[in-house]
C-alpha cells in the first residue's frame, strides 16, 4: 500500500513539473501564435483584395444560422469609409477534409477579384494542386451574377471552371465554396 | 572514444529506420518533400535529445515499476513544447506536418532509446546517443524524401531539376509511393551489405 | 445519417488508416506475418481504439476545453490511452483468461501504436461530435483490421515465393504494401 502511494506521488510530481514546463512555454508562445495567425490572415485577405485601406471582420453582421455552413467569415474591405470589396472565408468539404478558401469580390465590378487556399489536406500531387496559381487564376474575374460550373473539357461559357485533371472532387469542392460566397455576396452586396 | 562510438552507431550500424525499422509511420507519411523530411527529422531529434537528457539525469530516482508512464509523460511534454514552437515560428511547417507532430509521442524510437539507453547511461553518453540516432533518423528521412520528391514532383527543395519535358511519376508522392520507395531503398541497402560481407568473406 | 455513413466509408476504405495515412505501420509489419496473430492484434487495436475515441472525447470536452488547457492535449491523450491499455489488460486478464492468452502480448504494444493516438487527434481536428468520434474510432479499427488481415494473407503467400535475397523480409513487404495501397487508391471516388 505504501508503495502505491509512493509511486503515485512520484508520478504526480513528474506530471506537475511537466505541466508547469509546458504551461510556461505555452504562455510565452501563445501571443506569437495568435499574432502570426492574425498577420497571416490579414496578409491572406490582402492578397485576394489588394486595394483597400483597412479590412474589417464583419462576420457577426452577415453570418447567422440561416447562412450556408460553408461560409466561415465575412470581411469587408474599405477605402476611406466606403466599402469596396468583400472577402469571404469559406470551408467547403473537399476530398479528404475541409478546404479553407478565401474569396475576394469587388463590389463595383460585381466580380471575383482572386481566390486563395489557406489550408487543405487533399491528396499530394493531385488535389493539392488546387493551391497552384494556374488553378486559382481560373476563378479570377468571374462575374458574381452567374453560378460557376466545373467542366472537364475546354470551357465553352464564361462561368465554367476547368477541373484539375484527376481531381474533379477537389475542383468541385472549391467551386462549391466559391459559389456559396457568391450567392451570399449577391444577396447582400449585389447591385 | 566511447562517446564517439555512441554517436556513430545510430547513424549507420543501428540506423533507426533502415536497420531497426522503428518509427516508420512519420517516415512514410511526411516524406513527400525534402523540406518536410528535414523538419520532421529536426523536431524528432530535439524531442529525443531533450527526453534523453532528462531521463538520464533522473534515471536513479525513477521507480522501475512506473518507468514507462514516467518516460511517456516526459516525452509528451517535450513533444508539446516542440509543437508550440513550430506553431509559433514555422506555421507553414505546422500545416504540412499536421497530425504527425503530436504523433512524435508514440514514435517508438524515442521510447526505445529512453528504455534501452538513457535510463541506464550517463548524461553525456545519452546526449551522444540521442544525437547519433537523431542524425541517423533525419538522414534516412532526407534520403527517402529526396527519392520521392525527385521522382514524384521533379523537384528538390521545391526547385525543378529537370527540363519542362519531365513528367513526374505522381505515384511516388502518393501514399503507395512511400511504401514502394521504402522497400526499394532497404532492398538496395541489403544488396550493398551482402556485397560488402561477401568481399570480407572472400579475403 | 449521411455524415455517419461517409465517416464509415471514408475511414474504412478511402482514407484507410494504414495504407493512406500510415498510422500503425510498425504493428503492421511486426505482426502481419501470421494470419492468426494478425486477427488477435486487430481485435486488441479495435477495442482500444473504440474506447480511446470515447474517452479522449470526454477528456477533451469535459476537462481540457472548460479549463482552457487545450495545450495539454497530447499529454492528456497519451496518458488516457496508456491507462486504458493497462485497464483493458487487467480486465481481460481477470474475466476472460482465454481471450487474454490470445490478445495478451499485443496489448502493451498498443500504447505506442500511433493509430490509436492518431484517431483521437483526428477526431479533435475534424471537430466530431461524441457519436461521430466513436463511429470514427470503430470505422478506423475496421479499416486497420481489413488492411492487416488482407496483408497477412499476402505475406503468407510471399513466404513461398521466390524472392531475391536482398528483398526478402521487410523490403518485399513494403513493396507489396505499396501495391495494395494502389488498389486502395481506387476507392477514392467513393465519397
Amino acid at each position: 500500500m505504501r508503495d502505491i502511494i509512493k509511486l503515485g506521488v512520484y508520478l504526480l510530481i513528474i506530471g506537475a513539473l511537466a505541466g508547469i514546463g509546458v504551461a510556461y512555454v505555452n504562455n510565452s508562445t501563445e501571443p506569437i501564435i495568435t499574432e502570426s495567425a492574425a498577420e497571416e490572415k490579414i496578409a491572406g485577405l490582402k492578397e485576394v483584395y489588394p486595394d483597400s485601406d483597412k479590412i474589417e471582420d464583419e462576420t457577426d453582421k452577415y453570418v447567422n444560422s440561416s447562412t450556408p455552413t460553408e461560409i466561415k467569415e465575412v470581411n469587408v474591405a474599405y477605402q476611406g469609409s466606403e466599402p469596396v470589396g468583400v472577402i469571404y472565408t469559406v470551408e467547403p468539404k473537399g476530398y479528404s477534409g475541409p478546404i479553407s478558401t478565401v474569396v475576394g469580390f469587388d463590389i463595383e465590378k460585381q466580380e471575383i477579384t482572386r481566390i486563395k487556399i489557406l489550408s487543405q489536406s487533399e491528396t499530394p500531387g493531385l488535389g493539392d494542386q488546387c493551391q497552384a496559381p494556374w488553378f486559382l487564376e481560373r476563378f479570377q474575374g468571374k462575374k458574381a451574377a452567374q453560378p460557376l460550373k466545373v467542366t472537364k473539357k475546354e470551357p465553352a461559357r464564361a462561368n465554367e471552371i476547368v477541373a484539375i485533371t484527376a481531381s474533379t472532387i477537389t475542383s468541385e469542392a472549391v467551386t462549391h465554396g466559391v459559389n456559396a460566397a457568391r450567392e451570399h455576396f449577391l444577396e447582400h452586396f449585389g447591385q | 572514444m566511447n562517446l564517439v562510438k555512441e554517436f556513430t552507431k545510430g547513424i549507420l550500424k543501428e540506423n533507426p529506420i533502415f536497420v531497426m525499422m522503428l518509427g516508420l509511420c512519420p517516415v512514410l507519411a511526411v516524406t513527400t518533400s525534402v523540406v518536410n523530411g528535414i523538419g520532421m527529422g529536426i523536431a524528432t531529434t530535439f524531442v529525443l535529445l531533450a527526453s534523453n537528457i532528462i531521463i538520464s539525469a533522473i534515471r536513479k530516482t525513477i521507480p522501475s515499476s512506473i518507468r514507462i508512464p514516467t518516460f511517456i509523460v516526459i516525452i509528451a511534454s517535450f513533444v508539446t513544447i516542440v509543437e508550440l514552437f513550430i506553431k509559433a515560428y514555422a506555421p507553414e511547417l505546422d500545416r504540412s506536418l499536421g497530425i504527425f507532430i503530436p504523433l512524435i509521442v508514440v514514435n517508438c524510437i524515442i521510447l526505445g532509446r529512453a528504455e534501452a539507453f538513457a535510463s541506464k547511461n550517463s548524461i553525456f553518453a545519452s546526449i551522444m546517443d540521442a544525437l547519433g540516432v537523431g542524425v541517423g533518423f533525419t538522414g534516412a528521412l532526407i534520403v527517402i524524401s529526396t527519392v520521392r520528391e525527385v521522382l514524384g514532383a521533379g523537384t528538390i527543395l521545391g526547385y525543378p531539376i529537370f527540363g519542362s519535358g519531365f513528367q513526374p511519376a505522381l505515384i511516388m508522392i502518393l501514399p503507395p509511393g512511400a511504401f514502394i520507395a521504402m522497400g526499394c531503398i532497404i532492398g538496395i541497402l541489403n544488396k550493398l551489405k551482402q556485397k560488402g560481407e561477401s568481399r570480407i568473406g572472400g579475403i | 445519417m449521411d455524415d455517419i455513413f461517409s465517416i464509415i466509408v471514408g475511414s474504412v476504405l478511402v482514407k484507410n488508416i494504414l495504407l493512406a495515412q500510415f498510422l500503425g505501420v510498425c504493428a503492421f509489419l511486426g505482426v502481419s506475418q501470421k494470419l492468426e496473430s494478425t486477427i488477435g492484434m486487430s481485435g486488441a487495436v479495435a477495442f482500444v481504439m473504440f474506447m480511446a475515441s470515447a474517452m479522449t472525447w470526454l477528456v477533451r470536452n469535459c476537462i481540457l476545453v472548460p479549463f482552457h488547457i487545450e495545450y495539454l492535449q497530447t499529454i492528456a491523450f497519451i496518458l488516457v490511452i496508456a491507462s486504458l491499455v493497462q485497464f483493458v489488460e487487467m480486465f481481460v486478464h481477470k474475466f476472460s483468461p482465454a481471450l487474454y492468452d490470445s490478445l495478451g502480448i499485443y496489448l502493451p504494444l498498443i500504447t505506442t501504436n500511433c493509430a490509436v493516438l492518431g484517431v483521437a487527434i483526428m477526431n479533435v481536428n475534424a471537430q466530431y461530435s461524441f457519436v461521430e468520434a466513436v463511429v470514427n474510432g470503430l470505422a478506423n479499427a475496421a479499416g486497420f483490421a481489413l488492411a492487416l488481415i488482407l496483408f497477412a494473407g499476402i505475406r503468407e503467400r510471399l513466404e513461398e515465393g521466390d524472392v531475391p535475397k536482398a528483398l526478402q523480409g521487410a523490403p518485399i513487404a513494403f513493396v507489396s504494401a505499396g501495391i495494395m495501397a494502389i488498389a486502395f487508391l481506387g476507392f477514392s471516388g467513393l465519397l
